[in-house]
């Protein structure tokens, strides 16, 4: 019964271990890779047009088209939406997602491209500019704009990976497997005692005391780990990623502003729209902090604490222990 | 931003670890699946917000009887992101294909699957016209002619539309009369611009495919005043675009640009202006402009407006009291009747038992009669055995029947010419628009784009 008990409540623990740690990794390597690649690339582009629009008002797309800071954030947005990519694979209707904005992302860099060259010709800057707003609309459309696409990835991407992530850890089953294994392991151990100790007019077993006191141990070294992964992952969840939204959020309300401004600005406004907007772009150092400290906060939740050894170590322990202990009084019995 | 988990989820777990080794956990949280499943279909379209609401509620009944799942992505840039997918190796099962120049193109290429398998070709002679027929086949990698496209939805393209409560009352009984050109129609033209009103209402922005508004009114032009060989001619590649015919039909359009206001800030104004919102000066009072030359599909757009800048109405404009529709007039009494049309092609790129399940239901008149009998849907069947008494209102019945009867009817010319000559022709018009001194070498440089495809 009690060896029993013991490898049944080893058991649990090792799965409900595995399925913690199982899907900390799986958030930390997908979930929140995934949200946070969906909002780089939405704040990337948006920065891309606030650029390109920059350097149409400023009359540097004369020579130098659309821009560096255009050109980088593009590559920045395709680098976001290819590990989306790789984290979704091409089938599945998310994947024909993100193979519509791939399409998405082409047609607007067409569009820019298209906006550069006729910007250039001297008599049809005009044109240049319409290029330019048709350019914006397909990124900006809220009704199947390449942004409005991103952010329908996205939204699919957390609805279709919160459902997987919730299957596991939270498993009610498991934990109540657990629960009740550990419950019976005790009780096993604790009535064992007793009746060794009524039957046999013996102090305590030391064996079967140890490994009373072992289990318990475990079990709640299993407990504060556990909850200190969850605090973490509390923390991860409820803190440091809605932080970092904050600020991707933050920094792409202001892109937006500075392209909107920009964008009204007209031809004839050049200098004055080039000095209202502010110089700013997207601020990679803010963002990096917070990526970093979600990180840390991730590592710490990930974080078993040697459990995965010392569960199979401690559950050999009390079987071997249990075993000792009551082979003494039965040879005693015998005796 | 959407919680991964929710909060109150957390809490009761945290509260259950706590309880573990003495109390049984009390809270019940189920798995859920995910979003992709194997049998669902993805069908990329350029129908977007009412569109896209008319086109899901005829799958639902598809979805409901089949338990298949169909994905739709709407974007008004299909044809480019379709093209990536097709680069890719990757296209979606069902796409809407921009045109029947690309339908040709792609089924010559082998990049279509074709259709004879999955469409039952009696019962398609027997619900769409000849005309109609035609426009859904394209001759495939070995010459034969397939079945490669559905006609999901038509539009009727030579359509002038109006106000009734807005147009002054004389010129209404001039513009609706049956004996209506276009002689008389400018007469009603300069009328209108002596009132220092726009007389036109016209708007180039339409994303990647900006400048098909002007592009649909040079080939109105050359249909109804160079006759039907001219456009079709015209339209196979045959009919130089420097050719007189071709030119005057520019020149024409040219006269209509310049009967609008100039200036730079119009100019802007018409590259820039959504061709779903041009019309919408059409419906204050008092009106910004007097007529739009669009399809039939434009009335969705015009429901969509702002009930206070349909200041005489005080709600949405409603077909038949704030818009209606006259046939883009013929050159004189006389002349040849033709009118343009335009259809969205579902075509098959990946050949599986449910996407042909589901373009063989889009066929059927059933399925097109659930899109157009939705309360304010704009959409018409090219199929007459859809009844007319379906569509919601009595302007969307005079353009069915004007679809669905008509026995000369042209597809939309840049629509069926090659993609690269309808690309040129939509850039080209777009710089006419922006500067119109340069007709000439516009018109070579197409031509110059014409030879080179032919050859």
């Amino acid at each position: 019964m009690i060896l029993t008990a013991a490898a049944l409540s080893f058991a649990a623990a090792i799965v409900l271990t595995a399925a913690r740690h199982e899907t900390v990794a799986s958030v930390r390597d997908q979930t929140f890779p995934a949200v946070l690649g969906a909002l780089e690339a939405h704040a990337a582009l948006s920065d891309a047009d606030r650029a390109v629009w920059g350097s149409f008002r400023s009359g540097e797309a004369q020579l130098i088209g659309p821009g560096q800071d255009y050109q980088d954030d593009i590559t920045i947005a395709g680098l976001a939406l290819a590990q989306l990519a790789g984290l979704q694979g091409s089938e599945g209707a998310i994947g024909r997602r993100l193979q519509t904005v791939n399409g998405q992302l082409v047609n607007y860099q067409g569009l820019v491209g298209q906006a550069a060259a006729t910007y250039r010709s001297a008599a049809a800057k005009e044109l240049g500019y319409a290029y330019l707003s048709y350019a914006s609309k397909s990124l900006r459309d809220s009704e199947g704009g390449l942004l409005a696409a991103i952010d329908a990835v996205a939204a699919a991407d957390r609805r279709s990976l919160a459902a997987r992530d919730a299957a596991s850890w939270t498993n009610p089953w498991l934990l109540l497997a657990y629960a009740a294994f550990a419950l019976a392991l005790l009780a096993s151990l604790l009535y064992t005692l007793r009746f060794l100790r009524r039957g046999f007019r013996r102090t305590i077993s030391p064996p079967l005391a140890l490994a009373t006191a072992l289990a318990t141990g475990i079990s709640l070294w299993l407990c504060v780990t556990t909850l200190r992964s969850d605090r973490a992952f509390s923390r991860a969840h409820d803190i440091a990623l809605p932080q970092l939204t904050a600020i991707w959020h933050s920094q792409t309300r202001s892109v937006d502003r500075q392209a909107k401004d920009l964008q009204a600005g007209g031809a004839s406004q050049k200098g004055a729209a080039t000095r209202s907007a502010p110089p700013g772009r997207l601020d990679v150092a803010a963002t990096q902090t917070a990526r970093d400290d979600l990180d840390s906060t991730l590592a710490t939740a990930a974080d078993t604490r040697g459990l995965p050894i010392a569960l199979p170590l401690a559950a050999s322990t009390i079987g071997a222990l249990t075993f000792f202990g009551l082979r003494r009084r039965l040879d005693e019995y015998r005796a | 931003m959407r919680a991964l988990m929710s909060r109150s989820r957390w809490t009761a777990r945290r509260s259950a670890l706590l309880l573990m080794l003495v109390l049984p956990p009390a809270f019940g949280l189920t798995a859920c699946g995910g979003a992709d499943s194997s049998n669902s279909i993805t069908v990329l379209g350029t129908w977007t917000g009412e569109e896209e609401k008319g086109f899901l509620a005829m799958i639902d009944g598809f979805e409901e009887t089949t338990g298949l799942s169909v994905t739709y992505i709407g974007t008004r840039d299909a044809d480019a992101v379709l093209a990536s997918g097709l680069k890719n190796g990757n296209p979606p099962e069902l796409a809407v294909l921009a045109s029947p120049g690309e339908l040709r193109e792609q089924a010559a290429a082998g990049t279509l699957v074709s259709l004879d398998r999955a469409l039952d070709r009696k019962q398609l002679v027997s619900d769409y016209k000849p005309t109609w027929l035609d426009l859904m086949q394209a001759k495939g990698p070995s010459g034969q002619p397939h079945f490669y496209a559905v006609i999901v939805k038509a539009a009727l393209k030579s359509a002038i539309w109006y106000s009734p409560r807005n147009f002054p009352p004389p010129a209404r009984r001039v513009l609706t009369s049956p004996k209506l050109t276009w002689d008389r129609l400018n007469t009603l033209i300069e009328q209108l611009t002596a009132t220092g009103r726009s007389p036109w209402c016209m708007g180039m922005e339409d994303t990647s495919n900006s400048g098909w508004p002007a592009t649909d009114w040079v080939e109105d032009i050359v249909l109804h005043h160079a006759g039907r060989d001219t456009y079709d001619g015209w339209v196979a590649g045959t009919v130089p675009w420097t050719s007189p015919p071709i030119r005057r039909a520019w020149e024409t359009f040219g006269r209509v640009i310049r009967s609008r206001p100039t200036g730079r800030g119009a100019l802007r104004s018409l590259l820039l202006t959504n061709f779903g919102s041009a019309g919408q000066p059409m419906f204050e009072r008092p009106p910004g402009c007097f007529l739009e030359h669009q399809g039939s599909f434009i009335t969705g757009f015009y429901a969509r407006h702002e009930p206070r800048l349909a200041a005489a109405a005080k709600t949405h404009p409603q077909p038949g009291k704030d818009f209606d529709f006259v046939r883009f007039p013929p050159l004189s009494p006389g002349s040849e009747r033709a009118d343009q049309v335009a259809g969205d092609l579902l075509a098959m790129f990946r050949d599986t038992p449910e996407a042909r399940r589901l373009i063989a239901y889009l066929a059927t008149p059933k399925a097109q009669a659930a899109w157009i009998r939705r309360p304010g849907s704009t959409a018409i069947s090219a199929s007459h055995r859809v009844p007319s008494r379906l569509y919601p209102v009595a302007v969307s019945r005079r353009v069915a029947t004007a679809l669905t009867e008509a026995n000369e009817v042209r597809f939309d010319a840049s629509d069926s010419m090659p993609p690269v000559m309808a690309a040129a022709f939509s850039r080209a018009v777009l710089e006419y628009v922006s500067d119109p001194s340069r007709l000439n070498h516009l018109l070579r440089q197409l031509d110059t784009v014409r030879t080179a495809g032919a050859g």
